[in-house]
């Protein structure tokens, strides 16, 4: 490997020619932080109320609890039986092993697509975009029977074989569009340096696209965990239940739903969901230089 | 064995199926349950997939849609069998469920409508509250009197004019039907009176605006809330609303239930066999014991409206608190003085419904009169029951 | 589709006019060229023909196991009246014909879900790129707001929404609280049939975190090189994101504007988790897949809910190919 590809992963890039003026900066945080405080009023609302006696959810507009319970946290953690302790569990096989699923599978099919030449491209690739076109609410009954016929019910199985089938086309064509911008150069210089296909997308393609694979594993993980109608459908027996069916387990349309220990799991299940995007943001935000290259 | 609910329920549930577990060495019961949202969809694709629950909790306005199609078994099997006894159980119940020759399920908790108000709001503002055999217009009056007393800050009663339910008893009042097995069991001026008395309720401002009444899913929120002083709702739900609610709420039965009652008692859900279970014995003891246990009932209690099977009830009903007494107290007055349960509901029903609410909203927010939105609801809903 | 597809520079690429940009080491001292064999030269060319299919192995498996046969069996569903408790009858083209003649809470969902889809990707879509911009300066704290903008739409599609949007857009709402101030008469803004879309167009601007970290993933991988030379030639600010931001980061455009687009036409939870499954008020905010979704698990109308999805399949494949044939205009691809 000689293609002189230098990454730094240490420095956050701005834009080159800024310079500094302190009141600017000041009215640009301040309009960020209000910004901010707007977007985020919902969610103090529901971390308040998960800390309200359930009397006062709905007929206090104030979203600060007084007087603050715990009490809410305790019912719903023991959840309905089985426990939010299993819940999450679950939740956490399932979203990591479709984050692996989806890195693997999606990537090296978005850079047969990006990149590499073969016959019928054209073809299998308006056949990826058109999976993305049909409600996934017709898919479901078919699905169903034959994930049913292969005994997979009441496994995590059709959650996951599926990302690592690429059935996610959302995620290819992600990788699709990251990789058709990254400078072609960068290949040929690899292909004269006498790497195939594989060590290319292995050594030079990959750690270019950090920020599309972390962008991948958020999503991913956020909507694999927040899945509802999935497991749902697949998961019959308590033990294997997510963490949004334990959620819906609380509500009831048609007499009394537990509003106060839902919210409170609803708030800890933000937790990993956060505490995951947190964690990938960094590759988000790490400055991918490519020296050698003439712009 | 599958159901919907809430945590309270799937609690008591799942300590009976414990029991059931114990008493039935060799028996194991998969317990599936989730929330309301989401259950037909997985109980269908189940279905579909062959793979369905060997017991399902089914709710009414559907069962005709599975049983006509085949997909319950016959209970009548069961009870020859002698896995199932029918012993305690009122013959109109059963026949309710009889659909096409075969029992296609068995109602697992009995309820009827009620109407519940703020007592506390009320005299706050002064305003005197109905007495027991009250009329619409008492209840006209009474809501008038809470919007003018609090100056509209608090309506005096949610608009129901787009539910079915409701409507159902009014007619019946009248002594008519909503449905029957031929289809409409109304005449257009019954639904014009009907829609009318809410566009005056409306006009009073003793009820809900149209884009308050659409905001809440279920009415017994604006109650909650303080929105509404008072509005209808299903007995067995009763105990849990208060339990959210910060004021004490009192229960009655419907208006102008005094000279012709219109109120019945109605299967809150029901218990079927899927058709398709390989253990329909098992399943059907497991049925048998829900439904007739007085172990069983102990525990599940009236989470589910109270048991029909009438040698259960007290053990049902022994250990309930105040406002479950109260919920009971107005169902057994039901039973006592109340219309009779109407047929089973034709094929199309659920269309139905959902259009009768979507002509009544067209009258709440003025875009149709009364009497075009009846007229058109008719000839529609004759059209969908083919 | 196929249109991006066919690149011209496909057959340039190999001449070698295009290689003098490479800057290099000339010569590799650690792999031995000549030695070489004719053998590992073969295996090399045939491994490059069968490269592009292992690369897709997963993908292949994937499409023709697990999604084409679905998709053929809901599309052989939509001519029969199946109810997926009864097996299927073949009706032909009877449910096609039905949802454009004899059903005008069809043609509704159709409004609904127009109106919804142009309005509310636009502005989302501006939205997200503004803050990736924005976000991506050197500003000091940069991580804490990129994760608040990011939070709202980790619940985006809960159940919690419900509760949510009835506290900010309900006739009791902060919206109404704020209004009040002003003077402004207090109504549901969640309940009105005028409005009630309004919200769920907010709920889905308001959720644009996702575009934006796919712009911000996007803006980091733009090569700084790039503004590095700007800087020397003398750009301003605004050139700098006319002519290197912008071009550089069309593809992810074009990717954020597809997707997007059909994800606002197959758009379900917020409709159906604020509105409770109905629509409402007054089908309002019926969105196309919630009344397909009523149809076929409320009404047992399978058939029929196949029917209208191939129909919006159509409808979406239609958009995006129109979009793929814009693109060419405005996309820049590196090749």
């Amino acid at each position: 490997m000689t293609t002189d590809i230098k990454i730094d992963y240490t420095r956050e890039i701005g834009v080159v020619g800024r310079r500094n003026k302190a009141p600017r900066s000041v009215l640009r945080h301040g309009l960020l932080i209000g910004f901010g405080l707007v977007m985020l009023y919902p969610l103090i609302w529901m971390v308040g109320a998960s800390f309200k006696e359930s009397s006062d959810i709905f007929t206090e507009i104030w979203p600060f609890p007084d007087p603050v319970v715990l009490e809410n946290y305790e019912r719903g953690w023991r959840g309905s039986g089985v426990g939010f302790g299993t819940y999450f569990l679950n939740s956490t096989i399932v979203a990591v092993l479709s984050v692996v699923g989806n890195l693997f599978a999606c990537t090296l099919a978005g850079y047969a697509f990006a990149r590499l030449s073969f016959k019928f491209r054209a073809v299998f690739f308006a056949c990826m975009m058109a999976t993305l076109m049909l409600p996934h609410h017709v898919l479901m009954v078919p699905q169903y029977i034959l994930f049913a016929n292969l005994g997979w019910v009441n496994t995590f199985l059709p959650l996951i074989t599926p990302k690592f089938l690429a059935v996610d086309a959302f995620f290819v064509f992600l990788m699709v569009q990251f990789l058709r911008g990254l400078p072609r150069e960068l290949d040929e210089a690899a292909k004269i340096d006498g790497a195939g296909p594989w060590r290319t997308f292995w050594h030079v393609i990959l750690p270019l696209t950090l920020p599309a694979l972390a962008t991948t594993s958020i999503f991913t993980f956020i909507w694999t965990w927040n899945d509802f109608l999935s497991p749902m459908i697949y998961l019959q027996d308590p033990r294997t239940y997510t963490v949004p069916l334990g959620l819906n387990s609380f509500l009831d349309a048609s007499g009394d739903s537990a509003w106060g220990p839902m919210f409170a799991m609803a708030v800890l299940s933000l937790g990993p969901l956060f505490g995951f995007f947190l964690a990938g943001q960094k590759y988000l935000t790490t400055g991918i230089a490519t020296t050698g290259l003439k712009g | 064995m599958s159901w919907w609910g809430s945590d309270a329920r799937h609690e008591v549930t799942n300590e009976v199926l414990d029991l059931f577990e114990e008493k039935n060495p060799g028996i194991t019961v998969v317990r599936d349950f989730g929330g309301f949202d989401g259950y037909l969809d997985k109980i269908t694709t189940q279905y579909t997939g062959g793979n369905s629950p060997d017991v399902v909790q089914l709710y009414n306005e559907v069962l005709r849609e599975f049983a006509s199609r085949g997909q319950t078994a016959d209970l009548n099997t069961a009870i020859e069998g002698g896995e199932l006894s029918l012993d305690g159980w009122p013959d109109d119940l059963v026949e309710t469920n009889t659909i096409d020759g075969q029992l296609s399920a068995l109602p697992f908790g009995l309820s009827t409508h009620a109407f519940i108000f703020d007592e506390a709001r009320s005299a706050e503002l002064g305003v005197e509250v109905p007495a027991e055999d009250y009329s619409w217009d008492d209840l006209k009056e009474y809501a008038t009197a809470i919007s003018t007393a609090s100056g509209g800050a608090l309506y005096g009663v949610t608009d129901l004019s787009h539910s079915y339910q409701v409507f159902e008893v009014w007619a019946k009042q009248n002594k008519e039907e909503f449905l029957t097995a031929e289809g409409i069991g109304f005449t257009a001026d019954t639904l014009v009176d009907y829609w009318d008395y809410w566009a005056d309720m409306r006009a009073a401002k003793a009820a809900t605006p149209p884009d308050v009444t659409s905001e809440y899913a279920s009415p017994y929120d604006a109650v909650i809330q303080g929105t509404a002083a008072s509005t209808f709702l299903f007995a067995n739900q009763y105990a849990g609303v208060v339990s959210n609610s910060g004021n004490p709420l009192a229960l009655l039965r419907m208006p102008g239930e005094a000279k012709n009652p219109g109120q019945y008692l109605r299967t809150a859900m029901n218990l079927l066999v899927s058709s398709q279970s390989k253990h329909p014995a098992e399943a059907a003891l497991l049925v048998n014991f829900l439904l007739n246990d007085p172990e069983a009932n102990a525990i599940l209690g009236i989470e589910r409206g109270v048991p029909a099977n009438g040698n259960v009830v007290k053990a049902a009903t022994e250990n309930v608190d105040e406002n479950n007494a109260k919920a009971i107290a107005l169902i057994e007055s039901v039973r006592e003085h109340g219309a009779a349960a109407p047929v089973p509901a034709p094929t199309g029903s659920g269309t139905v419904n959902t259009l009768f609410t979507e002509f009544a909203q067209q009258v709440q927010f003025g875009s149709l009169s009364s009497k075009d939105a009846a007229d058109q609801f008719i000839a529609q809903a004759k059209s969908e029951l083919g | 589709m196929a249109l991006t597809h066919s690149r011209p520079s496909d057959t340039e690429r190999s001449a070698p006019g295009s290689e003098p940009h490479v800057v290099r080491g000339s010569e590799d001292p650690r792999t031995p060229r000549a030695a070489r064999g004719l053998r590992s030269l073969r295996a090399a060319r045939f491994n490059e023909r069968l490269a592009p299919y292992l690369f897709l192995l997963p993908w292949l498996i994937g499409f023709f196991v697990i999604t084409l046969g679905p998709m053929l069996y809901s599309l052989y569903l939509s001519f029969t009246n199946f109810s997926m408790l009864a097996p299927p009858e073949w009706v032909g083209i009877d449910n096609y014909i039905k949802m454009f003649t004899n059903d005008p809470k069809y043609l509704e969902s159709v409004r609904v879900t127009l109106v919804y889809v142009f309005v509310s990707v636009p502005l989302q879509l501006a939205f997200a790129l503004m803050l990736a911009m924005v976000l991506n300066r050197g500003l000091r704290g940069l991580p804490i707001y990129r994760s608040i903008y990011y939070l709202p739409s980790l619940i985006g599609g809960s159940v919690a929404i419900a509760v949510l949007w009835r506290q900010m857009f309900g006739h009791n709402g902060l919206i109404n609280q704020i209004l009040d101030v002003f003077g402004i008469e207090a109504q549901s803004w969640i309940g009105n049939p005028n409005t009630a879309l309004g919200t769920l167009i907010i709920l889905n601007v308001w959720t644009f975190g996702s575009p934006m970290v796919i712009f911000l993933a996007a803006l980091r991988q733009i090569p700084q090189e790039l503004y590095e030379a700007g800087a020397v030639d003398g750009v301003n600010k605004r050139q700098q994101f006319l002519h290197i931001t912008l071009p550089m980061l069309t593809p992810i455009v074009l990717f954020n504007l597809i997707l997007q687009l059909i994800g606002a036409f197959q758009a379900f939870t917020p409709a159906f988790v604020v509105s409770g499954g109905t629509g409402g008020p007054v089908n309002s905010t019926l969105f196309y897949t919630l009344y397909l979704y009523q149809r076929g698990f409320t009404s047992f109308q399978m058939g029929y809910a196949s029917a209208m999805a191939w129909v919006l399949f159509v409808g979406i494949a239609v958009v995006t190919v129109i979009n793929f044939w814009f693109s060419k205009y405005w996309v820049h691809y590196d090749d």
